[in-house]
């Protein structure tokens, strides 16, 4: 259904844009100065930013998968930072209040919209997958035509 | 419109397209990147720059008051002292905003130039508050203190790339402060051949700007000095005097007055005159306290830091 | 006269001439009485101290407190 997929689409804009919003915020707001933390929030922040955009704009499916990674590798570095530390940084509890709880919703969210996004394309990937056929089974005309 | 079909499952169009998608991350996330630099740049100042000029700034010391609002003025005096002196930096030096002594007598001169030995500075400055010109228009503060300043005290001095101001405004008084054709002919001579983006600052005992007048609290020809220095992008007057912490800005100017280490004197207007208030035991030190003064270049502002006596 | 609160009172006091005043500060705060016309001038005053002054010409006579130059008191002395 192309509404559903448009309404995925732009749930997981919207979660890759939050994220990448409060990463960029906390960036601006003295994360800056943390060793390694710091230009790794800046990363974060701009990527997510770009990724939300072209996710919205219907970009091609590889940009949802990188967003799903992006959001696992931030979920396990704040994992990281309230254990055993981040390049020696580490934070207590849900700090920065409220931004680390609203964070880690969204990026779970951005994991899970991306694979349902992604089960919901499985039919018509195996088209792609195998050029040669059509969709009832029947062999496709050879391009191979001179 | 014909797709060549590749074994490996994209087309030059595909290709063409994905590389598109993807150039237009990069692109995206280098901009970001860069407006997100931008806007950590300038709402964090470079704080990673070392100050130009780190200075203290001690007022109102009162040395010689016997009340119940602070019964050992002496010692709070000396804690202060001490409270610079403990400061992770040596102050490049430490500026006395007047009323060093409560009634002006030989004895109490005599020990405050003692304490102030005490600090931890290479050069200690001061100006006269009006108790410390009773009954002899400050000849004894003079003696005391006047080395190298001209008229009944002024003096000017660069430090640091800093222009420092250091006036009178506690002799010749008639309602307020007063500063005397003399001394701004001074101001007016001292600073004209400064370029306009020198920081520029000012001590003065009495506010230079009207805090409240009725109680005395304002110098009377200060607008004039005030007008020699508009063209400055940076003018900070620092005073004593009022025994509580203020800040105002008029213009281009930003006056902050200090508190004491003496003892506190009510907000404008909270009493019928601005004498000494007796706190509830164990508050007296909240109301006490010295001001770190910080100048970076490249800011216009300079930094405070007021801190209480500990 | 009596300095209280920073105020000399009476703000106004007539006498005659001959007469001597003496000041008496009750605030905690030191205070002079300087005559604007250089007539008198007293040594600082602290608590409880006093000075005093004789009239000897009629006349009025305003004068400040050096230290608080906002206190303000007349003295009129009449033949």
């Amino acid at each position: 259904m192309k509404i559903m997929d448009l309404a995925i689409r732009t749930a997981i804009s919207a979660t890759v844009a939050v994220s990448g919003v409060i990463h960029a915020y906390l960036y601006i707001h003295g994360y800056r100065d943390i060793p390694a933390v710091g230009p790794a929030f800046l990363v974060q922040g701009s990527v997510f930013c770009a990724l939300a955009v072209l996710i919205l704009a219907g970009g091609p499916g590889w940009l949802q998968l990188c967003a799903a990674i992006g959001a696992a590798c931030s979920l396990v570095a704040f994992a990281l930072s309230r254990t055993v530390g981040l390049f020696g940084f580490t934070e207590t509890g849900w700090e920065p209040s409220p931004y680390a709880a609203i964070t880690v919703v969204v990026e779970v969210l951005t994991l899970v919209l991306v694979v349902t996004a992604a089960v919901r394309q499985r039919p018509r990937a195996s088209k792609d997958l195998l050029p040669g056929l059509r969709p009832d089974g029947a062999a496709e005309p050879s391009a191979r035509q001179r | 419109m014909s797709a060549e079909h590749d074994p490996d499952g994209m087309t030059r169009r595909q290709l063409m397209r994905h590389s598109a998608w993807f150039g237009a991350a990069v692109v995206l996330t280098v901009a970001g990147g860069e407006v997100i630099s931008h806007v950590a740049g300038s709402a964090g100042a470079a704080q990673p720059a070392k100050p130009a000029l780190r200075f203290a700034q001690i007022s109102d010391s009162h040395i010689g008051f016997k009340g119940p609002a602070n019964t050992n003025v002496t010692d709070t005096f000396n804690h202060a002292i001490g409270q610079i002196n403990g400061l992770d930096y040596t102050p490049d030096f430490v500026i006395h905003t007047g009323d060093l002594t409560h009634l002006a007598t030989p004895d109490q001169f005599d020990q405050v130039k003692h304490m102030l030995g005490e600090l931890n500075t290479p050069h200690v400055f001061t100006v006269p508050g009006e108790h410390d010109s009773t009954d002899d228009a400050g000849q004894k503060y003079r003696q005391a203190f006047g080395a190298g300043t001209r008229g009944d005290g002024w003096y000017s001095f660069d430090i640091a790339g800093v222009h420092i101001i250091g006036l009178v405004n506690t002799l010749n008084m008639q309602k307020l402060g007063h500063l005397g054709a003399d001394q701004l002919e001074f101001v007016e001579k001292d600073v004209a051949g400064l370029s306009s983006d020198t920081p520029i600052i000012v001590f003065s005992h009495i506010p230079l700007f009207a805090m409240y007048p009725d109680w005395g609290w304002g110098t009377d020809d200060a607008t004039q000095a005030l007008s020699y220095l508009k063209r400055f992008s940076s003018v900070t007057c620092l005073n004593g005097h009022v025994h509580q912490l203020f800040s105002k800005t008029e213009g281009n100017v930003t006056f902050y007055s200090a508190t004491t280490t003496a003892y506190p004197l009510p907000a404008p207007g909270q009493g019928p005159a601005p004498k000494p208030v007796t706190l509830p035991a164990g508050k007296l030190r909240d109301a006490l306290g010295i001001r770190e003064v910080s100048y970076t270049k490249g800011q216009q502002s300079l930094a405070l830091k007021d801190q209480k006596l500990t | 006269m009596s300095i209280t609160n920073f105020k000399f009172n009476p703000a106004t006091l007539t006498v005659p001439v001959g007469a001597t005043v003496t000041w008496t500060n009750q605030d905690e705060e030191p205070h002079t009485v300087a005559g604007k016309d250089g007539s008198f001038h007293s040594p600082g005053m602290d608590t409880h101290g006093t000075y005093s002054f004789t009239f000897t010409a009629p006349g009025s006579y305003d004068y400040v407190c050096s230290i608080h130059p906002f206190m303000t008191g007349t003295v009129v002395v009449t033949k």
